[in-house]
């Protein structure tokens, strides 16, 4: 027998309507999302979130992790020794590119001195897992498992191999949200690595574009995008995309669409770079 | 099969906190699972989906407000504007509440249906509130997770269905 009727059977059920509940949230969300869509005023309120969300975050990945070692683990033992031949022969190149880079940088930063030019920043890098990519289809971010503690700051730079995979939004203690360069409010300064003219390169939010290149302008199919480092933000010369094709409409600038070469896709481990020195640059 | 025709549901009468805080995590870390970007515009919203499974069955125990936290939950997880999904999710389960009665009865193949259009509710809302927000672009293929979110509900009500049918018998 039961002794209490559940609430929802009670004929008078006490407490607030279902209606008038509903009006007490919706107001309470349009406060909340006009304070932090208009006036950025909860970064407080989110920290403390993210961070309480954290554990979760990493029992996600989990079984993913597991998974992969395990994979590792049965890797063919043939297969693993002509990586490492691959991988021994790629180091002694890259030892060879370094000797050259250790001169230029030398030559670079005497001549630097000859014109008495700023010098450039040095940067620290630090790999990062990406943690999770939100399915929230008005934001390109993606999750990373560092934040403050390990010194990210917002305005860091992140690269994979490939190249520029995006910039740090959103510092939290122990993970940071990067806006890809194909977020709708990323834009990047880059130079065409060809003819070496500057441009700006837009996130569209589902891809990337040049605008406000002339329609005369000298564009080819498959035209590298470099970083310029004109804002003093990204160094120069980071590969950041390829040009797919460009249209030439009746308006005087050319519509030009873009191929990013990095692939966050590809591997799950990227590279933040943080500027040596504390400076008071700003997230775009 | 007691996906068609099920036995009829007890009203139940004892406590399934735990069953639901649990399921309700769980969705959540499905949520959080490092997807393939090419196939997130895929990727049902799972916790929403639990939500609206003890909305429909328990109404006594997650209504509006709940939603509305769990909403919020998903927002500092998706990064997107505080209160988008809290008003979403809360929007959604009241229309639950409206039919809730109706949906207790119906077997899942019926109930498909209605969570289609409640999914839609959530993704209309959402669209509504970004736009609002400021953003402008709004992928519109993006709305058939509200599809693969109807699919995932036959898998997610059987599942659901045996914890929830399971833990008065271990009790009595």
């Amino acid at each position: 027998m039961r002794s209490r009727p559940p609430p929802h059977l009670t004929l008078f059920p006490h407490g607030l309507s279902a209606g008038a509940k509903l009006l007490l949230y919706l107001l309470t969300s349009i406060l909340l999302i006009t304070a932090d869509a208009r006036f950025h005023v909860l970064a407080f309120l989110r920290t403390t979130g993210n961070t309480l969300l954290y554990p979760i975050q990493v029992t996600a990945q989990t079984p993913w992790l597991v998974i992969r070692q395990m994979d590792t683990f049965f890797t063919r033992q043939q297969l693993l020794l002509a990586e490492n031949k691959q991988l021994h022969q790629q180091a002694i190149n890259f030892q060879i590119d370094a000797w050259q880079l250790q001169h230029v940088l030398q030559e670079n930063q005497q001549l630097r001195a000859l014109l008495a030019l700023r010098n450039r920043q040095s940067l620290v890098s630090h790999a990062a897992a990406i943690l999770s990519i939100p399915r929230d289809p008005y934001q390109r971010q993606i999750t990373i498992d560092i934040g403050s503690h390990a010194g990210v700051r917002a305005g860091a730079i992140a690269v994979d191999d490939s190249g520029l995979v995006g910039q740090v939004t959103q510092v939290y203690p122990f993970t940071s949200q990067i806006a890809l360069i194909s977020d709708k409010d990323e834009t990047t300064p880059v130079q065409i690595q060809r003819t070496g003219e500057h441009a700006i390169l837009y996130g569209t939010g589902d891809g990337i574009e040049l605008r406000y290149l002339p329609n005369h302008a000298d564009i080819h199919q498959g035209d590298r995008l470099i970083t310029s480092g004109l804002d003093g933000l990204y160094p120069a010369g980071l590969p950041v995309a390829t040009i797919t094709g460009s249209q030439s409409n009746s308006q005087s600038f050319a519509h030009i669409d873009c191929h990013q070469l990095a692939n966050i896709d590809r591997h799950n481990h990227i590279l933040v770079l943080i500027p040596d020195a504390p400076r008071s640059g700003t997230p775009h | 099969m007691p996906i068609l025709a099920p036995p009829a549901t007890a009203i139940p009468t004892h406590h399934h906190g735990t069953t639901i805080a649990v399921s309700l995590l769980l969705a959540m870390v499905c949520n959080l699972l490092p997807w393939r970007i090419d196939w997130l515009w895929l990727r049902p919203d799972f916790l929403l989906l639990v939500t609206l499974y003890w909305a429909i069955y328990r109404p006594d125990q997650i209504g509006v407000g709940h939603a509305w936290w769990l909403g919020l939950v998903e927002d500092f997880a998706d990064g997107a504007h505080l209160g988008q999904h809290a008003l979403a999710y809360a929007v959604t389960i009241y229309a639950v509440g409206l039919f809730q009665r109706r949906l207790f009865n119906f077997p899942p193949w019926q109930q498909a249906l209605p969570v289609l259009v409640f999914l839609l509710i959530d993704e209309i809302v959402n669209l509504v509130v970004a736009t609002f927000a400021g953003d402008s672009r709004t992928p519109l293929y993006y709305a058939f997770s509200t599809v693969t979110g109807m699919l995932c509900w036959f898998v997610l009500w059987i599942i659901l269905h045996q914890l929830h049918n399971k833990a008065p018998h271990e009790k009595s």
